[in-house]
């Protein structure tokens, strides 16, 4: 296993009081695999991919947990050997490339920024490394495109470099925080498409954030369902997406339109999703689900596992 | 000015004056014409680089106005330098450290700073540091056997060029007060300015990016930070600059400072129009200078803000 998080419980110190963002979680990555994390905003996607980089905001803390990455545990090491990993080992990239680059800066600095700092190349040689990257990741022309400054180039090209910087230093994970959401429908299977080349070219494995579903079936090996903060359902792309065995995930299934159904409303879940503070200490889902009994708000749900799912339902059928 | 001041006659002839006399002067001076006339002759003589005589010495206004720039100039580039340097430091500190004591301290006293009265400022540095600790003298540029000869006017400039290293120091004793008056103002301003830009800045995605980097907080807080918080405190250095080469007038008169603002309040209390004409239309002419500089050093700073060249 490359990444292990291990019971990760996350919090952050509000006006309100103290916050947990994600409670519990635990999934790991294989070396090239591509695992998805779905759920809604307020989940705690990007909380546990911040808790996993060491770059929660100030007021934000990992409380309990581990998270193994080759062994290492990211979370007893020092901010000095965080940086050393950061950008090096494991990179990350986000869901503005609009704002995800500083404007006053050439792309060119920034990806040479990234090389020198973590290897020893001279400039010449980070300058070519640079150029052979911008090359993969498909920017055309890159001799000019290296003068550019951000606000020059569109938002896919954008994210393109944004990739170059990741894998600048051949990481061995990637962290992709919504890659795809703010840009436009063909640019996003091209970004999809780019990611997917990296891990075949790489080898690495990627994180790959997202609450859309059509993403999750187009890239991922693995899915892991969050809600709340903890997650509810975890499997293989297939099982999750034709047989989903959390009554929350089979919502999200159900919400997305499809050509072949002619009912004139799209399906929705009842309900809100409650705000952190007020999750309840039984099933978080209890209170919007068809499925929910008395049972269902005495305790947490444990966690079901088989083979290669896990579900948190007791209402799961997991012999089915 | 014409309206509120009293008449220049009496106070240039002495209050003995015949009535005569007084017509005669004023004849001269142009004064008896109907005040557009005035304006439009004075603008001419301006136009062709004539601001006329002094009322009292009858030298010409710039010859004035020269021997005193160096003074003001002078006092104006220390102020910014220790505003600048102070405000930008402490502002990118209480940035960096939001809520912790060294931004509350840092915050209220910028608040003091800009609230309080400059010449009381200089006042109570004088007493302090001149009055009980006789650390520097209280008024005045140099002592007046180290005055440098010729030169251009800039003491420390010409003492330093010279090589007159005694006489260096005594110019910038002298000068330590009064830039510290002048700046305080300047530096509460700058100070509020960079931690707010700051701020905004430190929320930004690419400070996010930078950390991803595995960038230590030196770097993204030196490099990819300031630059971007730069823009808007450029633009408060330069308005400051500009406001301080024409507002050292109380700081000038606390401290004896023979500059321009001292010497434009020495004129208004004696009506002299001509010289306080040209300093007015001079600190409007810097002020506007100071903001074209300003609107330029934009396009060097940030690449998104680029003027159109030739038929563009």
């Amino acid at each position: 296993m490359l990444l292990e998080v291990e019971h990760l419980t996350t919090e952050f110190t509000t006006r309100r009081g103290k916050v947990q963002a994600i409670r519990d979680v635990s999934f790991s990555i294989d070396k090239g695999e591509i695992l998805a994390l779905v759920g809604e905003s307020g989940s705690g996607k990007s909380v546990t991919s911040l808790s996993i980089m060491g770059l929660l905001s100030s007021n934000g803390k990992v409380v309990n947990g581990h998270i193994n990455f080759n062994g290492q545990d990211l979370t007893a090491m020092s901010e000095k050997q965080l940086r050393h990993i950061r950008g090096n080992r494991i990179s990350m990239i986000f869901q503005e490339p609009m704002t995800s680059l500083n404007p006053v800066f050439t792309v060119g600095d920034q990806i040479m920024e990234s090389i020198l700092h973590h290897t020893k190349l001279s400039k010449k040689e980070a300058y070519e490394k640079m150029i052979a990257l911008l090359e993969t990741v498909g920017i055309p022309n890159p001799t000019k495109r290296v003068k550019d400054y951000p606000h020059q180039l569109s938002g896919g090209m954008r994210q393109r470099i944004m990739i170059a910087i990741a894998m600048s230093c051949e990481p061995e994970l990637l962290i992709a925080d919504e890659p795809t959401t703010a840009l436009d429908v063909t640019i996003q299977a091209q970004i999809l498409d780019l990611i997917y080349r990296m891990r075949e070219q790489f080898n690495i494995s990627v994180l790959l954030i997202t609450h859309d579903l059509g993403v999750v079936a187009e890239a991922a090996d693995r899915v892991a369902v969050m809600y709340c903060g903890r997650i509810v359902e975890e499997g293989t792309t297939k099982e999750i997406l034709t047989d989903p065995r959390h009554p929350y995930t089979l919502g999200l299934l159900k919400s997305i339109p499809r050509l072949d159904d002619i009912s004139e409303r799209l399906y929705m879940i009842p309900g809100m999703v409650p705000p952190p503070e007020e999750v309840p200490p039984y099933c978080a889902f209890a209170d919007r689900c068809d499925r929910c009994t008395d049972e269902c708000r005495r305790d947490l749900p444990p966690l079901i596992t088989t083979e290669s799912r896990k579900v948190r339902c007791i209402h799961a059928n997991m012999g089915k | 000015m014409r309206v509120f001041s009293p008449d220049p006659s009496i106070i240039v002839l002495g209050q003995h004056a015949t009535t005569e006399k007084i017509n005669a002067w004023r004849t001269a001076m142009g004064l008896d014409k109907p005040i557009i006339t005035q304006y439009i002759d004075y603008m001419t003589a301006v136009l062709h680089g004539d601001f006329g005589l002094s009322y009292f010495t009858n030298t010409p206004v710039t010859a004035e106005l020269l021997a005193r720039l160096p003074a003001t100039i002078e006092l104006a580039v220390l102020a910014i330098i220790i505003a600048a340097t102070v405000g930008i430091f402490f502002g990118v500190l209480s940035a960096v450290k939001k809520n912790s004591w060294i931004d509350g301290l840092t915050m209220t006293t910028a608040l003091i700073g800009v609230s309080m009265p400059v010449f009381w400022l200089g006042m109570i540095l004088i007493i302090i540091f001149s009055g009980y600790f006789h650390l520097v003298p209280s008024g005045g540029r140099i002592d007046t056997l180290m005055r440098p000869m010729g030169g251009t006017g800039f003491y420390l400039w010409d003492t330093l060029s010279i090589g007159d290293f005694e006489a260096f120091f005594n110019a910038l004793q002298h000068a330590a007060l009064p830039a510290i008056t002048l700046a305080g103002y300047s530096m509460a301003i700058i100070t509020r300015m960079t931690r707010s830009s700051m701020l905004d800045v430190l929320h930004q995605d690419y400070i996010r990016t930078a950390r991803a980097k595995g960038l230590s907080p030196v770097q993204v807080i030196g490099r990819h930070a300031f630059r971007n918080a730069l823009l808007p405190i450029v633009t408060v250095v330069g308005l400051q600059f500009g406001s301080l080469l024409s507002g050292a007038v109380l700081t000038e008169t606390v401290f004896a400072w023979p500059g321009i603002g001292a010497y434009s309040v020495e004129c208004i209390l004696r009506s002299d129009f001509p010289v306080i004409q040209a300093v007015v239309l001079i600190v409007a002419t810097v002020f506007v200078l100071m903001n074209l500089i300003v609107d330029l050093l934009y396009a060097a700073l940030d690449p998104r803000v680029k003027y159109a060249t030739g038929e563009a």
